[in-house]
């Protein structure tokens, strides 16, 4: 097996709407990688899309629509799609890329233009549920993400202020971030618990709002980062991992990410990591919602079942604490355009690992991180491991 | 992020520079529509609701009874063996007291949400629906429930043939 | 390719080092040269350009940064001209022997050899620094960005004048696209599903329509999809299942509940790419393939087509999708020569040939005449040029070389496989050549070592899904010469019994387009007449089989895969 390194990122604002086309945004933040990289476009082999449901940009095939602006004509190109979990999926799909010897330099490239969708893009998850046992209820996305903080925080007797801590750290976080929508230095645990009330136990302070942004990163193998001298400047894939749980949501127990376990197990395996806790030094989960990134710690295996919310209490997960947790600010700090979140996953970890994350940069010496994204039907976990 | 990047792509816009027409833009609806075959299993559970009764699946492999029912056993990876009834109780796994509407719109008298598992299928197997005659400070989780019916000339083959789940009474179930 | 006698140093000898075809050209020499001021090193070689090489291709060779290439009027080269059949003369001239030595050895495969040559070592040459740019400064180890062209001279037992050097090299193709270098491992097929394809099938959800399709092809391979397959992968878009995220509704049916599974944006081909990948990188042994079409449940299909369209240039004109068709039709008949009565009989030979074919949809009796008389409701694109709709399922188990020696079928093995994009854009795309077809041949070609695409196969099956495409794919193949691939459908060489069996199964005007299923379909089809297995239609003693598809309107996006059994 080949060994992969990412070796350039770029992204560009998150914004609740932007100007910029999806093939603008897609050339914005591609071009960004492959300046970082120092890498031309006519090296690349092959060009990895990722992007959620077409419906946001209101095209069908919009990976077809998006390849141009991608770097993507007349190369090998390829969408990915797995829902949220596309964030880290595509860099997973770019992985195999180049580990199997069919491509030597990879472009991943991640966009999301959900401003298109009118009136609101939340109408779009009005078409992700089961058309006969769910649509008739007309359900609303929020719902089901408080159907299963419930669950958890009932399950494990998780106090809400535990819950509403993960808004305000990663809301403070994101102020060292440039393309941070929803940074806020000033924001307090009391803003949190008493802002709007959406769908209990779900506050509007507990969600990240929709965003359009792109991301992308440059993928390199082993024998280029030599060539070329890359090392400064890459950070190495460690593990890969996957899983997907049934379409059936209602026969599941939310309280526990099952799926991500199981991702996180395969790319761990393959990282050769048994214990880790110990063995990594920061992760990036997925945090839509405030309460997923304490559900995706445990389920990494990176807390106790139930006890992710104390490590928040504590301090653990500060940026300067034992174990960073989204030192970028996260989804809730930075923003949501689904797919381009690939910059705050990816790209954070890729910028922490080679000391470029300046205001964001974790004081104590970073080796190695985990991320993971998350999608579908809370079904979908994606995880990588990345290194130096 | 890096002193190598200065410049960070994309340029705001507010609602208002659309809709006042400062920023070109057009407008389009797709003609999108679908009529998806029910196939076997829903077919039946849709009919079976209809008549006022909620039907399940068997498997012989794995000892489950699967609800919503199914053609095959994600687990085992066969064909289900047989229908077999269920009731209409159940108990309340989850839900959500919501303030907005279907279309993220605001409301000020909640709706009531959330996942009953469903008596005589097997341990979680479950449905999504609302819950009435209860109010946001009664519903919890363990709640035992029963499905209200719409009267048998409303019902169509829907979930929403029935209202909702309420509170179980003494004596029922 | 005749001995050209070049002008340069003296004790220079003319030799051929390498050359594309024809071997039996080559004249090796083993001749004493006069005598050496000390080392320059000198080599010849030719290269024959394939006719579908889309660009110039550069010459530079990327791990010998002191290799010059000159022309045979000793002039520098950076690029090889596109001359089609014409075989230009280079000579690469290096400072030292180790300059040209290379880590890596390319297998190469039959059509291929070893060539004989002399190479004379010489002196004192100083060579212009623009035939490779450094990257950045400080760089010494550059590397040519096109990577196109690569020496590899197999050393013998000294840096000697007069040594015989036996060179072998490898084309790599430009503009940015790696000479392949898949792993030691194959990946083959030992498994296939396909359900009949119907018009409608009321009778099933989606769901049940893929379970169907799962369990043929774990019947097939004789798995246990909840214990063998590593990974699954299903190929499919949102705006044809009608759900905003379909990834969501995939699992169940294929046996992948907690296990790792992902969608594709892209038809068949692509996603056994994305298998042969994951199995390459050495992950996973065994992968399932699917995609399936419910376009029954599809109310609008035109207006599904024409949501791909770009909504700034394109949706506010209207008109019924087709029309881009009719437009490439007309474009491509007057590019290439060939005709609407070529078409017609494509139109006939596949729908009959579905006749055939148990599992087709849309079988019939069509005549050329029957099709030319149909409506020209996107002239010159009639009714019966395209293929009607249907439903159905296709599975595919992709197994590595370790866990295909326990298949209960014979493997058959993807030699090669390719993809490309050529451009979402309708305004500054090519209307006649399917780039995308050429290009992701060309990555295919490299792969499995094809030097003559109208040799290596013995059947295709290819993307029909209208007429014209048939012939339009032929050529873009390289299996048929520019203008010729018409000829062939009026002269019967496409039919079963012709000189190039093409579509047997009878392609998808005869079995129905079943949307991004269609490429899995083809290699489903390619996959049964190789192993011997497709029954009534069988095509005997297929053994080579080069299978390609494009995406569908509006997309210019498709795949090649190439697949043969034995060794």
């Amino acid at each position: 097996m080949r060994k992969v390194a990412v070796v350039g990122a770029g992204m560009t604002l998150f914004r609740r709407r932007l100007q910029e086309t999806g093939k603008e945004l897609s050339f914005e933040a591609a071009r960004m990688a492959l300046d970082q990289a120092g890498i031309e476009i006519n090296e690349v082999d092959a060009v990895i899309h990722g992007t959620a449901p077409d419906a946001f940009d209101g095209v069908h095939m919009k990976g077809e629509y998006l390849a141009d602006g991608s770097g993507g004509a007349r190369k090998r190109y390829m969408r990915v799609f797995t829902g949220g979990g596309t964030g880290v999926f595509s860099a997973i799909a770019g992985w195999w890329h180049v580990a199997s010897g069919l491509a030597d330099v990879a472009l991943v490239v991640n966009e999301e233009k959900m401003s298109s969708c009118q009136p609101h893009p939340q109408s779009v998850f009005a078409y992700i549920w089961d058309p006969i046992l769910d649509r008739p209820l007309k359900p609303n996305l929020v719902w089901i993400f408080a159907m299963e903080m419930n669950r958890y925080m009932t399950v494990h007797k998780i106090p809400y202020e535990d819950i509403a801590r993960v808004a305000v750290k990663n809301k403070r976080n994101a102020v060292g971030h440039p393309c941070a929508q929803l940074a806020d230095a000033n924001i307090t645990l009391d803003d949190v618990v008493n802002s709007e009330m959406m769908a209990w136990p779900v506050r509007r302070l507990d969600i990240s709002p929709p965003s359009d942004g792109a991301a992308a990163v440059v993928l390199a193998s082993e024998d280029v980062v030599r060539k070329r001298k890359m090392k400064e400047h890459a950070a190495w894939i460690k593990g890969v991992g996957w899983c997907i749980d049934s379409t059936m949501w209602t026969d599941r127990d939310l309280y526990f990410p099952e799926y991500v376990a199981r991702a996180a197990n395969m790319a761990y395996r393959q990282a050769k990591i048994d214990d880790p806790r110990k063995q990594i030094d920061f992760a990036e989960p997925y945090d839509p919602f405030d309460y997923k990134e304490l559900h995706h710690l445990e389920g990494l295996g990176l807390a106790d079942k139930g006890k992710a919310g104390l490590m928040t209490r504590e301090g653990v997960t500060e940026r300067d604490g034992d174990f960073p947790v989204c030192p970028s600010g996260g989804l809730m700090g930075v923003g949501n355009p689904i797919a381009a979140t690939l910059g705050i996953k990816i790209g954070e970890l890729y910028w922490q690992l080679t000391g470029q994350s300046g205001k964001r940069q974790i004081p104590n010496e970073v080796r190695t991180g985990v991320c993971q994204a998350w999608g579908d039907l809370m079904q979908f976990g994606s995880v990588m491991v990345m290194g130096t | 992020m890096t002193s190598r990047i200065t410049k960070w792509p994309g340029v705001e816009l507010g609602r208002k520079e659309i809709e006042t027409g400062k920023v070109t833009s057009v407008r389009y609806r797709p003609d999108a529509k679908f009529a998806w075959s029910a196939g076997e299993a829903m077919s039946r559970f849709l009919a079976e609701l209809q008549e006022g009764r909620m039907i399940a699946r068997t498997c012989n492999g794995c000892e489950r009874v699967l609800f919503p029912p199914r053609m095959f056993c994600e687990e085992c990876f066969r064909p289900t063996d047989a229908w077999v009834y269920v009731r209409d109780t159940g108990t309340i796994e989850t839900y959500s007291i919501s303030y907005l509407d279907t279309d993220a719109r605001r409301i000020t008298e909640p709706i009531l949400v959330g996942v009953v598992s469903v008596d005589g299928a097997s341990p979680k197997m479950g449905v999504m629906h609302y819950f009435g005659e209860m109010t946001k400070d009664e519903v919890r989780i363990g709640m035992r429930v029963k499905a209200k019916w719409k009267p048998r000339e409303e019902r169509v083959g829907s979930v929403l043939d029935i209202e909702y789940f309420r509170p179980l009474r003494e004596g029922e179930g | 390719m005749a001995q050209r006698p070049l002008d340069l140093s003296p004790g220079w000898r003319d030799t051929e080092l390498f050359g594309w075809s024809p071997m039996e050209e080559v004249i090796p020499s083993r001749q004493p040269v006069g005598a050496m001021d000390g080392p320059r090193f000198v080599a010849d070689c030719s290269i024959q350009l394939m006719p579908w090489h889309a660009s110039p291709v550069r010459v530079l060779d990327r791990d010998v940064p002191n290799v010059e290439v000159v022309s045979d009027t000793g002039e520098a080269l950076r690029e090889l001209p596109m001359k089609g059949a014409n075989f230009p003369a280079l000579r690469v001239r290096g400072r030292s022997v180790e300059d040209y030595m290379q880590v890596s050895v390319p297998k190469l495969g039959r059509g291929f050899g070893k060539r004989g040559g002399t190479v004379e070592v010489d002196s004192g040459e100083v060579f212009p620094k623009d035939c490779a740019k450094p990257r950045h400064e400080g760089d010494t180890d550059w590397r040519d960005p096109l990577r196109d062209f690569r020496f590899f001279l197999d050393h013998g037992s000294g840096c000697n004048a007069g040594q015989t050097f036996i060179p072998i090299a490898r084309f790599r193709r430009a503009a940015g696209l790696a000479g392949v270098e898949s792993g030691e491992m194959k990946v083959g097929i030992v498994g296939v599903g396909i359900t009949p394809f119907r018009p409608t099938t009321p009778e099933f959800s989606w769901k049940e329509l893929t379970y169907d399709g799962a369990q043929r092809a774990y019947a097939d391979a004789g798995i246990d999809p909840r214990e063998d397959v590593d990974t699954f992968i299903t190929c499919a878009e949102d705006y044809y299942e009608g759900f905003g995220i379909f990834d969501e509704f995939t699992p169940d049916q294929l046996g992948a509940v907690m296990r790792p599974m992902h969608t594709v944006g892209g038809d068949g081909i692509a996603g056994l790419a994305n298998a042969f990948m994951i199995i390459q990188s050495g992950i996973a042994d065994i992968a399932v393939v699917e995609s399936h079409s419910k376009a029954s449940d599809i109310l609008t299909y035109e207006g599904i087509v024409a949501h791909g369209l770009d909504p700034i240039w394109n949706k506010p004109l209207g008109g019924h999708p087709n029309l881009i068709a009719g437009l490439e039709m007309d474009a491509y008949l007057r590019a290439s020569g060939n005709t609407t009565k070529d078409c017609a009989a494509v139109v006939a030979k596949n729908r009959q040939a579905a006749l055939h074919n148990p599992i087709a949809g849309h079988a019939a009796r069509v005549t050329p005449e029957q099709a030319e008389g149909s409506p020209a409701l996107w002239a010159p694109l009639r009714e019966l040029d395209v293929a009607p709709l249907a439903d159905g399922c296709v599975v595919l188990v992709v197994a590595s070389e370790k866990a295909a020696r326990n298949a209960r079928t014979t493997p058959v093995w993807i030699r090669g496989i390719g993809w490309a994009t050529e451009t979402p854009s309708l305004e500054t795309r090519d209307w006649t050549t399917s780039p995308a077809t050429r290009i992701a041949a060309s990555m295919a070609y490299a792969m499995a070592k094809v030097r003559n695409p109208g040799q290596a196969f013995d059947i295709a099956e290819i993307d029909d899904r209208f007429s014209y495409k048939e012939l339009q794919h032929l050529e873009a193949l390289g299996v048929a010469r520019k203008g010729q691939a018409g000829k062939m459908a009026r002269r019967g060489d496409l039919t079963a019994g012709g000189k190039f069996p093409t579509n047997v199964s009878g392609g998808s005007l005869g079995c129905g387009n079943v949307l991004e299923a269609c490429g899995l379909h083809r290699l489903a089809e390619a996959v049964l007449q190789l192993r011997g297995d497709a029954g009534s239609h069988q095509v005997d003693g297929a053994r080579n089989a080069i299978v390609q598809s494009w995406r569908g309107l509006p997309a210019a996006s498709g795949g090649v895969a190439i697949l043969g059994v034995g060794k």
